[in-house]
């Protein structure tokens, strides 16, 4: 071996320990998600229509919709309710669970709470236009029935006795003042 | 309502009731059915001479309790669900009755709009503020 023979002999093994360090130090590769995701949509009320990105899909919640990776705009709405939108972030083949519940609506009307205790099971319940509201009670749980008059204000008026069997079905048919 | 009649087991309708509205004329006849007729949540709409002029759906499992509002709006339940329709269907208004019902037994509305509810296991008479 000659001078020249030894010299590319060197090389040729220093070249290929640098190249067997390098490889030993690349980091392991991981395969990149690819494909849809799945989102899942439930909320409270459920079957609410579901919006994506401004279309309409036709279903109502709970659903899972296949979706491409990436930003994506639920919209839920439902009379009664408020209008509720979000926006997120799916990434590839994952499954992203979206729970929204949905507040009222400006339309809905506003609880006072209770306002008349009774005495029993209510059956049925009629107001005339001005006053006032009359409620039965009683006829529909084995106990004897009674009548029960309320003004607008929330005064009791007045109370009769129904005894057993009376019909469920109170109806005003006339405007009282 | 002389010269036309809906036969209401025909139609698939073995409950029900009818709401008569003196001012617009008109009469509503309420599907209401437990064993599941297609017919359960349907609104029939008469002329107080009989004419059938409209049929309509509440969207609800099937109608439970109604009224008509003196505005002529009428207030259908299901469930704890209280729906508010026009006398030709279109839906106003829809809630969602709480905790504080309890099952509601009844309902009913007066001259200012004011949802009077019945609350079954609640004993209690809640009041909506429109």
């Amino acid at each position: 071996m000659n001078r020249r023979q030894t010299f590319s002999y060197v090389l040729l093994l220093l070249t290929s320990f640098v190249t067997a360090g390098c490889s030993a130090k690349k980091p392991p590769t991981r395969p990149v998600p690819t494909g849809p995701a799945s989102l899942v949509v439930v909320s409270v009320p459920s079957g609410v229509p579901v919006t994506l990105d401004g279309t309409a899909t036709g279903n109502s919640t709970p659903n899972t919709f296949s979706v491409a990776a990436g930003s994506h705009r639920v919209g839920l709405r439902l009379l009664g309710y408020r209008d509720t939108t979000v926006t997120l972030m799916v990434s590839a083949a994952t499954v992203e669970t979206l729970s929204v519940a949905l507040g009222p609506g400006p339309g809905t009307p506003r609880s006072l709470a209770v306002w008349q205790q009774l005495p029993d099971i209510p059956s049925s319940i009629a107001a005339g236009t001005s006053g006032p509201v009359y409620v039965t009670v009683g006829t529909i749980g084995g106990n004897p029935g009674a009548l029960l008059v309320f003004s607008l204000a929330g005064t009791q008026l007045g109370q009769s006795s129904l005894g057993y069997g009376v019909s469920n079905n109170l109806t005003v048919t006339a405007a009282v003042t | 309502m002389n010269d036309q009649y809906v036969d209401l087991w025909r139609i698939g309708l073995d409950e029900g009731g009818l709401v008569i509205d003196g001012t617009a004329r008109r009469c509503y006849v309420m599907g209401r059915s437990s064993l599941g007729f297609q017919a359960s949540d349907t609104v029939w709409v008469f002329t107080t001479g009989g004419q059938l002029v409209r049929i309509w759906k509440a969207g609800l499992a099937t109608i439970h309790h109604f009224t008509l509002a003196p505005d002529g709006t009428l207030y259908i339940t299901d469930g704890d669900v209280i729906r508010r329709f026009t006398g030709d269907g279109a839906l106003l208004a829809a809630w969602e009755t709480g905790n504080e019902v309890g099952g509601i037994g009844g309902l009913a509305v007066d001259g200012a709009g004011r949802v009077y509810v019945a609350g079954l296991s609640n004993h209690a008479v809640v009041r909506y503020v429109p």
